[in-house]
C-alpha cells in the first residue's frame, strides 16, 4: 500500500527529489546508482511524521514547509572564522556550506605521519570509495534522514588514521553555515587503523544569527581493535536552523570510542548515535549535554548494540530547559545473546527551568543474554528549593544560586573529555550560553 | 577449576531446558466435558445481535455494541508489542458458549434463587477442583464464578446487599441496574480505544459488575474467577468496578483454562471508577494455560485495564502476577485526575518456555499534587521475552506530581529476553520523576552462600526469587500472596537442576 502525504511533503519531497537528481548530472558513475536507490526509499517513505513511533516527540511540520537547497560557494576570510576557532592547538579543518574549504583549512599535505585527510568530493572518482560507501548500507537506510542524505551525497571529510598512528594533536573540524536556506549534505567517514589514537572536535556554528540553513550529516566511523577515539560534537548553530546528525559507529575488540555531544543552537536539532560493538573487551562512553530555551527543540539519541562478550558501556544524557523549550531523549541498549558480561548503563536528567518547557524521554533495554549488568535511569524535576536555600544563605543573591546550580548540573557530562583544554573549551561554551 | 565450573554452568542449562520443555506443571490444564450452547464460527452483525438477543439486552446495550463492532470493522489489528504471532483469523472463533443446564434444558438464568439447583454438576466439579468456592459457605470471600461466556454463581450477594453493595454478573446489572451501567459504561476504556477494546465492546461476554456506595467499606474480598472451557472460543469479559465517595473496595480475578493445541483468545475490559476519598484495591493472579514448548496453543491474553481516579484523594492500586499466557498484552492504567490522587501498580510478570509477555502501565497524571509508584518485576526462562512498557505523563496541569518507577528484570537461562521501554512524557516543572531499571540474573555467589546452609539448589533459587518479588507480594490480599509464591514456585520447577 502507498503511502499517502500531504501536499506540503509531497511538495517537499519533489524539490529534495529534484536536487538528487540535478546532483547525477555531474559525471560521477558510482554515486548516480546510489544516490538513485536512495531516491527511491525516500520517494516511498517521504518524512516521517508524528505517527511514527521514532519521531513522535520531534515534529517536522515547520521543516518540511522551508525547500532547502545546494546554493553555490561563498567565500570567508580567516577573520570570519576566527570567533569560532578553539584555544587548544589543533589541526583545523574548514567546511563552509558544507565544502571543503582548502584556504581556511591547514595545508592537510604537511600532516603528521599516518593521517590522512581529503574531501570527499576528491575521491568520488575512485571505484573503491564506491564500495566503502555501501559498506554500512543497510544500517544507515535505517535513518530518514541518512537516506536522503545518500540522495544528496556530495561532500564531507575522509580521515584515515593508520596502523599504530597516535596523534597528539586534535583534529578540529569546524563547519560554517553563511548562506539563507542552504542545505549542507555532509558524508564523512573517519577510519581508525590498529593501536591507533585520534581526539577528533566538530563544531557546527552559523555566521549570523538571521540566517535559516538546514544541515544534515552522516558520519560512519569504523574503529579498529586496540584503537581509541576520543569525540566531541558542538552544535552551536542560530535559533533558526535545523540540524540532523547520525553516527554509525563500528567498533572492533579491545576499541575504545568516547563521545561527547553539546546541543546548544537550533529550532530543531536531532544528534543520533548509533554504536555497533562487534568485538570483545568494548568501551562505549556516550555522553551529552543539551540546552534549549525559546520554541527550541533538542534531540539526542544513541542507539548500542553490545554483540560481544566483556562489553562496557555507559551514558550520561542532561538536559536542561527553558522557555517553552522540548526536549526528547531516546536511548537504547541492545545486548546480543553472545554478549555475556555486558556492563551497560544508561543515565538521563533533566531539568525544567520554567513551567512550560516539556521532557520527554524513553530510556530502553533490550537484553538477550543472561549474565549482564544492565541498568537505565532517569530523572526530571526542577531544582531543588534546599539546594537554592543552601547558597542564598551563604550570600549567594537568587538569580546567581539557579545559575550556579544549573551550570554544575549541565557541565557533569562533560567531565568524560580527559583532554584539558579541550573540557575547559567546552565547559566554557556551555556556561555562557547558559547566561545568555 | 574454571573448566569444572564452565561444565556445571552449561549442564545446569541444558537441564533447566529439558524440565521446562515437560508441560507437566500445568496443573488447571484439565477439560470439563458437559452438554455446551456454542455459537458457530464467525463474526458478523448477526452475530453480535444474537449474542445481545441471548442475553435479552436493552436496545442501548444492542446499539453499543454495533457501535463498536462498525468501528472494529475499520480497525487494524495492533502490532506494535514485543509480540510474535500470526494475524489471528477472527472467524475461526466462536463468540458465545456457555453450558446448558442439565435440569431445566437452559431455559432458566442464573438469577433463580437456589444456586445448587441450577449449576451444572461437571461445571460445579470444575471449580471444585480449581478451589473456587462457587457456593455460600464458610469462605470469607465473594465470588462471581465465570464459565466461558457466561457468569455461573455469584455468591454472598445477599450479605453484600444489607451494605447496598452491588456484585453481580455484568449481564445481570444490565437487566437490574441499567441506570448505573449506561451511566459508566466506555466512560474510562471507550469503544473506539483500541482493536481489542472496541472487538470486546461488540462481543462482550460475561464479567462482574461491582458498585460500593457512599461511605461504605466493604467487609470481604470480592473476586472473579474465570475460567475458558471450550476450544475455539473466545472470552470477552466486560468488567465495571465503581467505589462512591469515601468508600474502599479490595477486589481479585483469577483465571485459567484447559491445555489445547489452539490457540485461544481473550480480550477483556476492565474499567474502574474511582470517586473522592475512596479507594480501590484490584489484585489479578493471571494464570492461563501457556502453550507448550513449541509455541503451540495457549491463551492470547489482549487486555485493556484502565481507572480513573475521578475525585479528590482517590486512590486506586493495580497489583498483578502474571504467570500465564502464550502471549501477554496488558496496561493497568491510571488516569489521576483528582487532586492528590494516587496511582498504584505493583507487578511480577513471569514467562517461562516461549510466552512473550508485553506488559506495563501508563500513569496520566492531571490533578495537582497527584502521586504514581511503579514497581516491576520481571523475570525470563526458557525461551520466552518478557518486556516492560509503561507510560509516565504529566500533564501541564499536574502540579507538584510526583512519580516513582523501579523495574528489575532477571533472567534464568541464556536464551531468554528482558526488555524494559518506558515512555516519560513530562509538561510541569514542578513535578518529580523517577525512573530506574536494572538487569541481572540470579548470582552464583548467592546460589553458593545458601547450598553452603544446607539449603538445596532448587529451594535456593525459589527463595531468591521470592525475595525478588517480596515488595509486590506484599501488596497482595494475603491468601492470595501465598497463592501467587506458590505459582511461582510451580512456574519455576525445574529451572535449575
Amino acid at each position: 500500500m502507498a503511502k499517502k502525504f500531504t501536499p506540503v511533503m509531497q511538495s517537499a519531497m519533489t524539490h529534495y527529489a529534484q536536487l538528487s537528481d540535478d546532483l547525477n548530472k555531474a559525471e560521477s558513475p558510482y554515486l548516480t546508482a546510489l544516490r538513485q536507490s536512495a531516491k527511491a526509499q525516500f520517494l516511498e517513505q517521504g518524512f516521517p511524521t508524528r505517527r511514527d513511533e521514532d519521531w513522535g516527540y520531534t515534529k517536522l511540520t515547520d521543516f518540511v514547509q522551508t525547500h532547502f537547497r545546494l546554493q553555490g560557494i561563498s567565500h570567508l576570510t580567516q577573520a570570519d572564522i576566527l570567533p569560532f576557532l578553539p584555544s587548544f592547538g589543533a589541526t583545523r579543518i574548514v567546511l563552509v556550506d558544507g565544502w571543503f574549504s582548502e584556504s581556511l583549512s591547514d595545508d592537510l599535505s604537511a600532516l603528521p605521519k599516518g593521517v590522512t585527510i581529503e574531501s570527499f568530493e576528491d575521491l568520488q572518482q575512485v571505484p573503491e570509495s564506491a564500495v566503502q560507501l555501501q559498506a554500512h548500507q543497510q544500517d544507515v537506510a535505517q535513518e530518514p534522514f541518512a537516506v536522503m542524505n545518500t540522495m544528496l551525497l556530495n561532500d564531507g571529510v575522509v580521515i584515515q588514521i593508520d596502523k599504530h598512528a597516535v596523534l597528539e594533536m586534535p583534529l578540529f573540524v569546524l563547519h560554517v553555515q553563511t548562506q539563507p536556506n542552504h542545505l549542507s549534505n555532509l558524508r564523512n567517514r573517519i577510519t581508525v587503523g590498529e593501536y591507533a589514537d585520534v581526539t577528533l572536535v566538530e563544531a557546527y556554528v552559523s555566521l549570523s544569527d538571521d540566517l535559516c540553513a538546514l544541515t544534515n550529516v552522516v558520519s560512519e566511523i569504523d574503529i579498529a581493535s586496540h584503537a581509541r577515539v576520543k569525540q566531541v560534537v558542538l552544535q552551536q548553530q542560530n535559533k533558526q536552523s535545523y540540524y540532523f546528525n547520525n553516527q554509525f559507529v563500528y567498533q572492533a575488540e579491545h576499541s575504545g570510542f568516547n563521545t561527547l555531544y553539546a546541543g546548544l543552537g537550533c529550532v530543531t536539532s536531532r544528534h543520533q548515535n548509533h554504536v555497533y560493538m562487534n568485538g570483545e573487551h568494548i568501551e562505549t562512553i556516550q555522553n551529552s549535554a543539551c540546552y534549549a530555551t525559546g520554541a527550541q527543540t533538542v534531540d539526542s539519541r544513541s542507539y548500542t548494540e553490545h554483540n560481544q562478550e566483556h562489553g562496557f558501556s555507559q551514558q550520561l544524557h542532561k538536559y536542561v530547559l527553558d522557555g517553552e523549550a522540548v526536549g526528547v531523549f531516546n536511548g537504547m541498549i541492545k545486548v546480543a545473546r553472545a554478549a555475556q558480561k555486558t556492563d551497560g548503563q544508561m543515565d538521563n536528567k533533566n531539568l525544567l527551568l520554567s513551567d512550560s518547557a516539556q521532557m520527554d524521554t524513553k530510556p530502553q533495554l533490550e537484553i538477550y543474554a543472561d549474565d549482564v549488568k544492565c541498568s537505565h535511569g532517569s530523572a526530571t524535576g526542577q531544582i531543588n528549593k534546599e539546594q537554592i536555600f543552601y547558597l542564598q544563605a551563604r550570600g549567594i543573591p537568587r538569580p546567581q544560586a539557579v545559575r550556579m546550580i544549573t551550570e554544575a548540573f549541565l557541565l557533569e557530562p562533560v567531565e568524560v573529555v580527559s583532554h584539558g583544554a579541550i573540557r575547559e573549551w567546552v565547559a566554557q561554551i556551555l556556561s555562557q550560553t547558559l547566561r545568555g | 577449576m574454571s573448566q569444572a565450573h564452565e561444565l556445571t554452568s552449561s549442564t545446569q542449562y541444558e537441564e533447566i531446558n529439558e524440565l521446562l520443555s515437560k508441560n507437566k506443571h500445568y496443573k488447571e490444564g484439565f477439560v470439563t466435558t458437559t452438554t455446551v450452547e456454542t455459537f458457530e464460527k464467525g463474526l458478523n452483525e448477526a452475530v453480535v445481535r444474537a449474542i445481545s438477543a441471548k442475553k435479552n439486552e436493552p436496545e442501548w446495550m444492542l446499539e453499543f455494541r454495533l457501535k463498536a463492532f462498525a468501528h472494529w470493522q475499520k480497525m487494524a489489528e495492533p502490532h506494535w508489542g514485543k509480540a510474535k504471532y500470526t494475524p489471528i483469523d477472527y472467524q475461526d472463533y466462536s463468540y458465545y458458549s456457555a453450558p446448558e443446564c442439565g435440569a431445566c434444558g437452559g431455559a432458566c438464568s442464573t438469577e433463580s434463587e437456589n444456586a445448587e439447583e441450577v449449576i451444572d454438576p461437571e461445571v460445579a466439579k470444575a471449580f471444585a477442583a480449581l478451589g473456587v468456592p462457587i457456593y455460600d459457605d464458610q469462605a470469607n470471600i465473594a465470588v462471581d464464578a465465570i464459565f466461558d461466556s457466561v457468569s455461573i454463581s455469584t455468591t454472598k450477594r445477599e450479605e453484600l446487599e444489607k451494605f447496598g453493595i452491588i456484585f453481580c454478573s455484568f449481564s445481570e446489572a444490565v437487566q437490574d441496574h441499567p441506570e448505573l451501567v449506561q451511566q459508566y459504561l466506555g466512560t474510562v476504556v471507550p469503544y473506539h480505544d483500541n482493536y481489542f477494546a472496541a472487538l470486546n465492546s461488540a462481543v462482550a461476554s460475561d464479567g462482574t459488575f461491582v458498585y460500593v456506595p457512599p461511605g461504605v467499606r466493604c467487609p470481604i474480598d470480592l473476586s472473579t474467577y474465570f475460567r475458558i472451557n471450550e476450544a475455539k472460543t473466545g472470552q470477552f469479559e466486560r468488567t465495571i468496578l465503581v467505589a462512591d465517595k469515601g468508600s474502599y473496595v479490595s477486589y481479585i480475578e483469577g483465571c485459567s483454562a484447559p491445555i489445547r493445541d489452539t490457540y485461544q483468545l481473550h480480550a477483556a475490559v476492565v474499567e474502574v471508577i474511582v470517586h473522592e476519598d475512596a479507594e480501590v484495591k484490584y489484585s489479578t493472579v493471571q494464570n492461563w494455560y501457556p502453550g507448550d514448548d513449541d509455541c503451540e496453543g495457549g491463551i492470547l491474553n489482549f487486555v485493556t485495564k484502565r481507572g480513573i481516579c475521578e475525585g479528590k484523594n482517590a486512590k486506586l492500586s493495580w497489583t498483578q502476577a502474571e504467570t500465564g499466557s502464550a502471549i501477554t498484552w496488558k496496561y493497568p492504567s491510571c488516569i489521576l485526575k483528582g487532586d492528590n490522587s494516587i496511582g498504584e501498580f505493583y507487578s511480577v510478570a513471569l514467562t517461562n518456555r516461549r510466552q512473550q509477555a508485553d506488559t506495563g502501565t501508563k500513569m496520566i497524571h492531571i490533578g495537582k499534587n497527584t502521586r504514581s509508584t511503579i514497581i516491576s518485576k520481571g523475570l525470563s526462562a526458557g525461551k520466552s521475552d518478557n518486556t516492560y512498557r509503561g507510560m509516565v505523563k504529566i500533564l501541564p496541569s499536574a502540579e507538584g506530581a510526583r512519580n516513582f518507577t523501579q523495574c528489575d528484570s532477571m533472567l534464568i537461562g541464556n536464551q531468554c529476553g528482558a526488555h524494559t521501554f518506558p515512555y516519560i512524557e513530562v509538561e510541569n516543572p514542578t513535578a518529580q520523576v523517577e525512573h530506574e531499571a536494572t538487569t541481572s540474573r540470579i548470582g552464583e555467589d548467592q546460589l553458593f552462600y545458601c547450598q553452603q546452609r544446607g539449603i538445596s539448589e532448587q529451594d535456593a533459587i525459589s527463595m531468591i526469587v521470592n525475595g525478588f518479588c517480596k515488595e509486590v507480594f506484599s501488596e497482595l490480599p494475603l491468601e492470595f500472596a501465598q497463592e501467587a509464591e506458590e505459582l511461582l514456585a510451580i512456574s519455576l520447577e525445574g529451572s535449575v537442576g
